[in-house]
């Protein structure tokens, strides 16, 4: 079980490479099929179906989908699987036994209950920033690589621009001079939805460089001149005809994002920069619980990096398997 | 060459002007430097401060008021534009002015803070850069075996380990627990600081600084070797499927000078290119490490002034650190046209 886990890890095996050089039919036949054609022609396959069995072999990347799903339908429901209410009369801290699985904090909280708020805030922030800054690195990307010239110019310089500035130092900025101030248009916002504006922020570009790469490969093929002659608009060729094509990098980029951002927003609560209490974020909990570092109340820092740290390589072993369902070509090694 | 260097520095300058100007004026509209002098009576102070610094201009109104009376001054204050070129014209000076939070001059910590991250960094990336090469080679060397899966597995781990979690952890038992099993009463690896506070010998000295930063050094690897090693193994295996190893070996030299002298000087190529960049990414990047680590480092100095509003030092920060991002960029370049000699840097 394990090593055919952590074969899948890297890369495609030998079955993938069958799969995509002909599909099930013998190599002798292929040359006959266009001749026989209805009468052996082998099984439609869409390139969805394609990518649905070579993503299903991928065990790892399968069960890391499976755990995430679960993961979050149970933490988003706290009132069903959380074992205490959120707040518990003071006390002691006390490790975890019969009662507390994982023991209590500092305050007297359940942690298994702080656990999953936390939990559900952190993946809940690292999807939307995801979401949010794909939608811009699209946008920004399609731009640049399909009209090119000074477009291209004016727009990479920008990303050049964000690339430039560490952006951990930007968010924390950011984050200090604007939380618990009243911003136009949108007036006071909590610290989670101000940390994901400012996240995204930072994650954008990556994803406009893909885009741009691939755009400025794809307008050159024979089907958008095809497209172009038929009289189709710009907006149109880019959003109907281009963007389909692009797909597979974005998702995978996408998913790396929200592993990227989720290990972002915990360093960020963790120095203090990020989710401010009432709200709870597994950082949060690390950096209340680091007093306790070397001391017997240390499980107060081993539960939440652990669960953290479980998140986020199911995430990317998610982002691998989608990488490799994508492109086969990609990881031959 | 030469002109390639000249191109890019020239290239530079107008892109750190304007992340200059941005910087500028994303830090002035988030924090404002005044702002502690809200609640002071003595409104000269606040008149002298912002003056100094350019965010306030000439003409100044001087008036008496309260009880009991106190000399006052108001100031109008100057647009945007001017405070920053106030600024700007200081800064490529080298006059960055005083904090007014460790009272000493900018330019001062500024050094002191340099020097203690460097030498977390060049222990960090030298440490790194022996493991990841290590690994990437005998990960691609021995392709598919059991230790290329573990390796490969471990570095999924090491890119998804928090970094403060690693490094609590670690203070947790390198610091803590393992004196304890082992019955001594002081730390095996110390955790604040990267100097011991009595003086040393030489050899006492060169362990007790080998044991600040241990864990320090340690907690930066993680996820530096991580990547380096999954890069060093992919680019080693497309070198070794090419066609000049196989007539090395297909000549009968050893193996192990085909690896390490035809191989490997080439699969460092494009893995020395990515150092650089991460290099320069480094500078503003030890902000987590420093803070659980206690090390009073470029990191540290950041997140001190920016909890308390001390802009003074957070713009040249910000500036000098996006000057080293660029730098290293452009040195990524260099080496990449200098160890390969297929590419042509015009």
């Amino acid at each position: 079980m394990k090593t055919e886990g952590e074969m899948n890890l890297s890369g495609a095996t030998t079955e993938d490479k069958v799969v995509t050089a002909a599909p099930d039919l013998p190599a002798s036949e292929i040359s006959l099929a266009p001749l026989q054609a209805g009468a052996n022609e082998p099984p439609a396959r869409s390139q969805w179906n394609l990518f649905l069995r070579r993503f299903r072999r991928h065990k790892l990347a399968v069960g890391s989908l499976i755990v995430l799903v679960l993961l979050y339908l149970a933490v988003s429901f706290p009132n069903l699987t959380a074992p205490y209410p959120r707040h518990l009369p003071l006390s002691l801290p006390k490790g975890p036994n019969g009662k507390h699985w994982l023991g209590t904090d500092d305050l007297g909280n359940d942690q298994l209950t702080l656990m999953i708020y936390a939990a559900h805030l952190s993946m809940t922030i690292g999807l939307l920033v995801a979401i949010i800054s794909t939608v811009i690195g699209t946008f920004v990307g399609a731009l640049a690589g399909y009209f090119g010239g000074w477009v291209d110019q004016v727009l990479m310089r920008i990303t050049d621009l964000f690339l430039v500035v560490p952006a951990l130092a930007i968010i924390a900025v950011a984050q200090v001079g604007l939380s618990n101030k009243s911003l136009p248009v949108v007036g006071k916002i909590s610290s989670g939805t101000l940390i994901v504006g400012i996240v995204a922020i930072v994650f954008w570009m990556y994803i406009a460089r893909v885009v741009r790469g691939l755009f400025l490969s794809l307008k050159e093929k024979e089907f958008i001149e095809a497209a172009r002659a038929s009289g189709a608009s710009s907006w149109r060729i880019m959003f109907r005809h281009i963007l389909p094509n692009t797909i597979g990098p974005i998702v995978v980029n996408t998913t790396l994002i929200v592993a990227q951002a989720i290990l972002l927003e915990s360093t960020l609560s963790f120095l203090g920069l990020g989710i401010k209490p009432p709200a709870v974020s597994l950082g949060s909990m690390m950096s209340d619980a680091e007093q306790w570092v070397g001391t017997h109340n240390a499980y107060l820092i081993y539960f939440p990096g652990l669960l953290l740290l479980v998140i986020v390589l199911c995430v990317n072993f998610l982002g691998d398997g989608l990488r490799d369902a994508f492109d086969p070509q990609s990881s031959k090694h | 060459m030469l002109t390639f260097i000249v191109r890019r520095v020239a290239y530079s300058i107008p892109v750190l002007l304007v992340a200059s100007l941005l910087v500028f004026v994303f830090v002035r509209a988030t924090n404002d430097p005044l702002a502690r002098y809200a609640q002071s009576r003595d409104l000269t102070l606040r008149a002298r401060e912002g003056l100094s610094q350019g965010i306030l201009e000439q003409p100044c109104r001087t008036f008496t008021a309260g009880s009991p009376p106190t000399k006052a001054e108001t100031c109008t204050k100057a647009p945007v534009l001017k405070q920053y070129w106030y600024w700007l014209s200081h800064f490529v000076q080298g006059k960055l002015g005083q904090s007014f939070v460790t009272n000493r001059a900018v330019s001062a910590d500024i050094r002191s803070s340099f020097g203690n991250t460097l030498q977390l960094l060049i222990w960090g990336v030298l440490l790194s850069a022996l493991l990841a090469i290590g690994i990437g080679v005998f990960s691609a060397v021995r392709q598919y075996s059991i230790p290329d899966y573990l390796f490969t597995g471990l570095s999924f781990v090491g890119l998804s380990m928090p970094p403060f979690w690693f490094g609590l952890i670690a203070i947790d038992f390198f610091s803590s627990r393992l004196s304890s099993i082992l019955h001594k009463n002081y730390p095996i690896f110390y955790s604040i600081g990267l100097h011991g506070i009595h003086k040393a010998g030489l050899i006492a000295g060169i362990g007790d600084y080998a044991r600040h930063l241990a864990l320090p050094v340690a907690t930066l690897c993680v996820q530096i070797v991580a990547e380096w090693s999954r890069y060093q193994r992919s680019s080693m295996l497309d070198v070794m499927s090419a066609d000049y190893i196989r007539t090395a070996t297909a000549k009968g030299l050893p193996r192990r000078r085909v690896i390490f002298k035809h191989a490997l000087r080439n699969a460092l190529i494009p893995l020395v290119t990515v150092m650089a960049l991460d290099i320069g990414g480094l500078f503003g990047g030890l902000v987590v490490t420093e803070a659980i680590f206690s090390i009073h480092g470029m990191g540290a100095l950041f997140l001190n002034a920016l909890n308390n509003g001390d802009t003074q030092t957070i713009l040249p920060w910000l500036m000098i650190t996006a000057t080293f991002v660029i730098l290293f960029n452009l040195l990524a370049d260099v080496i990449y046209g200098a160890l390969d000699p297929r590419i042509r840097l015009t």
